[in-house]
Order: C-alpha cells, then structure tokens, then sequence
C-alpha cells in the first residue's frame, strides 16, 4: 500500500516536472550530464585498488615510525616509573618509621619510663661497678713511667 | 549476483577482501560516478570525488552496520564528499556565471518561438543555476526515482525537507523556462 502511494507520488512529481519541460528535453539534459570516457568504467577499479595498496603502504610506514617512537618513549617511561615508584617506597617506609619513633616514646606513659629506669639503673650501676674494679686492677699492673704518661696527659 | 548485504558480509569477513570490493565497486560505480558528476558537471573532478569516495568505501566498510541500505550510505558519502570538494575548490562550477546568462538571453531574444537548442540550454541553465541541495534532490527524484525517504537519507535532512527542496526547485525551474 505504502509502495503504491510512493509510485504515484513520484509519478505525480515527475509528470510535474514534465508538465514544465518536455520529457524529451530532461531526457537529453540527462544524458549529456550522465556520460563518461570511454574505458572509463572499466579501468575504474583497477585505479581505486592501486590507490588503496599505496594508501595502505603508506599507513603500515607511518604507523612503524609511530611504533618506534612509541616503543622509544614506552621504554623510558616504564624505567622512570619504576625508578619513581622504589623511590617513593624507600621515603614513604623512612619517614613512617620515624613518625612511629616519636610516637611511640610519647605514647609510653610515665609509670613504665620509671620503671624502665629503675630497672636499667640497677643493672647499669652493677656494670659499671664491674668496669671499675677491672680498670683497678690492671692500673696496679702498670709501671711506674705509664702511670706518669696518663697523669700528664690529664693535667693537661 | 550476490546482494549488497552478503557481499559486505563477506568483505567484513573475508581474507581476500579485494575480491569482494571490487564486486561491490563494479555494482555501483556508475550510479555513484552520475551522482556526483550531475553535482560538479566536470569529469576531472567527479573522477577525482568518485575515488575519493571509494577509498572512503574501503575504509569504513568494516564498521558498515547495514542499519541503511548500502546505496544510501554510499551515495550520502558521495554527496558530503562533493560538497566538501566543491567547498575546498571555491569552485562556483555548479551556478551559472554572467557570461552564460548573457548568451541565454541574447539567444531567446531573437525570435518569437523558442527553438530546442535554446530549451535545452535554458533547462540546463536553470538546473545549473539552483542551490546544490535543490539540484541534487531533483535529480535523485527525477532522473533516478528515489524515494523521498531514501534522499533524504542520503542528504540527511528530513523527508520534509527533501520535498520542500524538490517543490522548490521545480518552482525555480519553471520561473526560469517561463522567461522563454
């Protein structure tokens, strides 16, 4: 149905048309206008498939430079990303180290800092109780001309 | 002979894509070639639009969804490519230049009937001398039939305007055989 409409539609335009200007008149505008060369058709496609091959070259050509450059930067950028990515590692690792440092001293309260002290002092007293009776003792075995050295060593 | 859908099916799928190409090309050259000839009159340059074209054609015809037809695509594709060329070349090809309005109206003026002769040029100046839009809607709804759905498809305007483009051609047209 809507084919039929469409004909006579187009029939309706086209004998408008015609109602202008004779048939024979459009029909000879028509064929000066829908000519070509001679062969023309026929060598047509041949021309477009060389055309296509040599476009084709060219873009596989452009593309390899492309590749390279890309290949060429791609490189550096993996290696500074990488060179980035430990650096970063290695200052993020340090600076957090640190930060836990001050925190954690200023976290410990005060009752275990006394009693650290008080543990350690015990400890650190009776070793260096130790030292000394050592040092004595090798400071009886010395000659009399060392003992001389280290006493003008000190007073000066 | 294989249809438009299945030879693209084939390109779209095929190793020796060349082969079907070239079916596709065969098929259509000519209708293309006339479309756009009409729209720029000279071979030279319709001949360099046309390969323009088909190498579009090759290109693009892997991503072709046939959501149109493939005529419709190809001949939309030819229609944008000849507008842009003309644009490119500043080429007023297609409008009538002083010259010619000069010999036309010299040439009706001698006698009383108008001869073929100065029919044929007058309906040639008048066709030559419409807008493009107009020029190629006429001739896609004249000469080649179309359906007003399929140029305006091909021209992507509306079936409303495609009309509007037509009546008013031929109102041009009349207006300018009239002077006769």
């Amino acid at each position: 149905m809507e084919l039929l409409k469409e004909k006579e539609s187009l029939l309706q335009d086209q004998a408008w048309v015609e109602s202008i200007v004779k048939k024979d008149h459009l029909n000879r505008f028509n064929l000066t206008n829908t000519d070509a060369p001679f062969n023309y058709f026929e060598s047509f496609p041949d021309q477009i498939l060389t055309r296509i091959q040599l476009e084709n070259n060219n873009r596989t050509n452009k593309s390899g430079v492309k590749t390279f450059f890309i290949n060429h930067y791609a490189k550096i950028a993996v290696a500074a990303s990488f060179i980035l990515l430990v650096a970063g590692a290695y200052l993020y690792n340090n600076t957090n180290i640190k930060k836990n440092t001050v925190v954690s001293i200023q976290e410990i309260p005060n009752e275990e800092m006394t009693n650290y002290v008080n543990t350690y002092e015990a400890i650190a007293e009776l070793d260096f109780d130790l030292i000394i009776k050592k040092e004595n003792a090798s400071l009886e075995n010395l000659e009399e001309t060392e003992i001389q050295k280290i006493q003008k060593a000190i007073t000066h | 002979m294989p249809s438009d859908q299945e030879l693209i099916i084939q390109f779209q799928q095929s190793i020796n894509k060349e082969a079907v190409f070239t079916q596709l090309l065969r098929k259509h050259q000519q209708k293309v070639y006339y479309q756009i000839k009409r729209m720029v009159l000279e071979h030279a340059d319709a001949d360099d639009i046309a390969q323009l074209v088909w190498i579009k054609v090759w290109n693009k015809l892997d991503g072709f969804k046939m959501e149109s037809e493939f005529s419709t695509w190809i001949f939309r594709i030819a229609y944008n490519e000849t507008l842009n060329y003309l644009q490119k070349q500043k080429k007023q090809s297609t409008r009538l230049s002083n010259d010619d309005l000069f010999t036309y109206e010299n040439a009706s003026g001698s006698s009383d009937e108008p001869k073929t002769t100065e029919i044929q040029i007058a309906l040639e100046s008048a066709i030559k001398q419409l807008p493009e839009k107009q020029r190629i809607v006429f001739m896609l709804r004249y000469f080649d039939g179309y359906e007003y759905e399929k140029i305006a498809g091909i021209m992507g305007t509306t079936v409303g305007g495609a009309k509007a483009n037509f009546h008013q051609a031929v109102k041009k047209i009349e207006k300018f055989v009239k002077k006769l």
